[in-house]
């Protein structure tokens, strides 16, 4: 089994902290390729291939792995997961919600709309890459074509 | 042959005399008297024995117990209608008449006439003066002054010799009673029971009355000429029979019968349902009536009760919507309050780990990261603490002209319409308002100011302040701008705390969270529509004019 380069939407409003995510990210795990939006409207948009910004772009990829801020302008992180999750195409992507706060009912509202794990900000990132790599197996299971 | 032709002449025969014997049922009747025609005299007034009826017709006593005898004897009759005895007698005397059935028995008319046996009734004679004669208590009393008598009567033949009394003649007994009643008389002295009938018929019991003892008493009887007394004794024998019959009681009950008492079963009966009836009327009128009251005291009670509900609601909805922003703060501020923080924390951490490797390379941009998202955390605290007190301070509302408030506004964002190039233009007149001077001017502060912020950079940013119309004590302003717009799908979301569309644009999303509450305080409305001429956004809101 190799790893193949894995592919991460980002869907993160702060700048600051889509930086210092995307630092972290780098330094842990090599071969990645990430693409950045900034609200949930954008993030549905990219994932749809839609508006005048996505319907076009070349170098458009399906993310392996979605990194999703709960709380994001226009259109709420939880409405997007719901989005996601389902839609027959989408809902297989595991979908990792981002927050700044640990409040029960926020995590609760993420798991009853099928987030396949929760992470806390400040980041840590020994557990954010333990679980990366439990998250690519899991997708590589997934996707395993059949010998 | 011979003989049976015999038995049936000697049958025939007995059949007949047996119907001649059942016919004439009274055997003492000549057979003359049953073919013949009489001719009788009557008096047109002589209660009760005599009257006239509508048609003139004789009625009366002496009629009905006439017929009677003439139905027992067989014989038909004719009258003579008279108006008094004389007049009667006189008739008979020169056999204009055959008899007078019923006529008032005096040793005068003995003297030149037979009378019947029997008699059709007996009467008393008494005295009858006026009620509220005092003086007269019996006949004798009447000596010295006016006395009527009938005309040709037996009083009239009796007290015609007497001496001192003043008699007055009257023709009937309609005309003493007039006399009586109007002082012409003071008493007036003639048979009872005709006169009784009288005064019950006229109604007039109240004015009467009788006075002494019946002074004597006298007797109705058939009269006839001396020469006929085989016609009287017929009569008297018919007579006889019809006094002792039920028919006599029924006659003279019906012609002397009092009549009916005025408290008669009827008129109870009908009096008390017309008790009844009313006695309904008043229940269901008092039961209508307290109802009705009771109805009033419910309904009122009940519109009590549902603007207490809605009094209620509104407080419960307040309350509920008082919880939801409560619930919404506490939210944005564990969310929105920790990103600056979580910003910090990020890149304190980024420096550590550099400085642990001797790296400064990127320590003076990270140190700025950290800056900034202080700097934007002191903004988000003092926006946050703006919005809370605006529940708790002061109100000081005051009459304010927009114009003036607009120029502050001005000075205020000059810089930031400097660096833009934006256009202001303000309509001249934007008259007054009544309200807090600070938070009119945060609210075309804060819409002015996302005016600019979300100005559109390829054109000439124009910003237009103005009002459109004027409803039940609010006018409506407007901030228009050309902007970059809201999408019409945002128009709930743009007013949350900490909302906010465009991450790239400077703000805490406090700003028209804070518009929109202070124009609620007022009691006034926010919204926004979509410029259709250049895609910008219109802000309207209600303000309580002056």
């Amino acid at each position: 089994m190799t790893k193949e380069e894995l592919k991460i939407l980002l869907v993160e409003d702060n700048d600051d902290h889509a930086e210092l995510l995307l630092m972290e990210l780098e330094d842990k795990l090599k071969d990645i390729e990430l693409f950045r939006v900034s609200d949930g409207e954008e993030a549905l948009d990219y994932l749809y291939r839609r508006g005048d910004k996505y319907s076009k772009l070349t170098n458009h990829f399906l993310p392996d792995l979605i990194l999703l801020d709960l709380r994001l302008p226009k259109i709420d992180g939880i409405e997007v997961l719901s989005t996601i999750k389902n839609d027959k195409n989408l809902k297989k992507i595991p979908v990792v919600m981002l927050t700044s706060s640990d409040a029960e009912n926020d995590i609760i509202e993420a798991y009853n709309n099928y987030a396949n794990s929760y992470l806390v900000k400040p980041l840590n990132f020994d557990k954010f890459s333990k679980m990366l790599d439990s998250l690519a197996e899991y997708w590589i299971e997934w996707n395993r074509q059949p010998n | 042959m011979k003989k049976n032709f015999l038995f049936i002449l000697i049958f025939s025969f007995v059949i007949c005399r047996a119907a001649v014997y059942t016919d004439t049922k009274y055997d003492f009747i000549d057979k003359t008297i049953r073919t013949q025609h009489y001719k009788v005299a009557v008096l047109s007034n002589f209660p009760a024995l005599y009257y006239l009826d509508k048609n003139n017709k004789p009625i009366g006593l002496a009629i009905d117990v006439l017929n009677e005898v003439s139905k027992k004897l067989g014989f038909r009759y004719s009258y003579q209608i008279v108006n008094n005895w004389s007049e009667a007698k006189k008739l008979l005397s020169e056999g204009e008449v055959d008899f007078i059935p019923g006529i008032t028995q005096t040793d005068e008319t003995l003297g030149e006439f037979i009378a019947s046996i029997n008699s059709i009734e007996v009467a008393s004679i008494i005295c009858l003066v006026r009620n509220n004669e005092i003086e007269i208590n019996n006949i004798m009393e009447l000596k010295g002054k006016n006395t009527g008598v009938l005309k040709g009567g037996a009083t009239h033949i009796k007290m015609k010799d007497w001496q001192n009394f003043n008699l007055v003649i009257f023709d009937d007994i309609d005309e003493g009673l007039l006399a009586l009643l109007s002082g012409k008389i003071d008493g007036f002295v003639l048979p009872k029971t005709g006169v009784i009938k009288r005064i019950q018929d006229l109604k007039l019991e109240d004015k009467f009355k009788i006075v002494g003892k019946p002074f004597m008493e006298i007797k109705r009887v058939y009269l006839f000429r001396k020469n006929n007394q085989d016609l009287k004794n017929q009569i008297d024998k018919a007579l006889d029979e019809i006094l002792r019959s039920q028919f006599y009681r029924d006659v003279y009950i019906k012609w002397y019968g009092r009549p009916e008492p005025f408290w008669t079963l009827g008129k109870v009966l009908i009096l008390l349902s017309a008790l009844f009836i009313f006695l309904i009327i008043v229940i269901f009128l008092w039961s209508y009536y307290s109802i009705n009251k009771l109805n009033i005291k419910l309904k009122l009670q009940n519109e009590l009760l549902k603007e207490n509900e809605i009094i209620i609601q509104k407080q419960l909805n307040e309350l509920k919507e008082k919880n939801e922003n409560l619930n919404q703060f506490n939210y944005t501020v564990s969310h929105d309050l920790k990103t600056p923080l979580i910003t910090i924390k990020g890149y304190v951490e980024l420096i550590l780990r550099d400085l642990e490797k001797n790296k400064y390379d990127n320590l003076l941009k990270n140190a700025k990261k950290i800056n900034n998202a202080a700097d934007k955390m002191q903004n988000l605290i003092d926006d946050l603490l703006q919005y809370s007190q605006l529940e708790t301070n002061q109100l000081k509302n005051e009459i304010i002209n927009v114009n003036n408030l607009i120029v502050e506004v001005y000075n205020i964002l000059g810089i930031a319409i400097k660096d833009k190039k934006i256009k202001i233009m303000i309509d001249k007149d934007l008259k007054n308002v009544y309200a807090d001077k600070n938070r009119m001017l945060q609210i075309f502060k804060n819409l002015i100011e996302n005016a600019i912020k979300y100005s559109n950079n390829e054109i000439q940013p124009i910003i237009n302040i103005g009002w459109t119309s004027e409803e039940n004590g609010y006018r409506t302003y407007y901030v228009k701008d050309n902007g970059i717009g809201i999408e019409e799908k945002y128009k709930d979301k743009i007013f949350k705390l900490f909302e906010r569309l465009n991450p790239k644009i400077e703000g805490t999303g406090v700003g028209l969270a804070i518009t929109k509450k202070i124009i609620e305080s007022y009691k006034g409305k926010i919204w926004f529509e979509v410029n259709t001429e250049t895609s910008g956004t219109i802000f309207y809101f209600t303000l309580p004019m002056i």
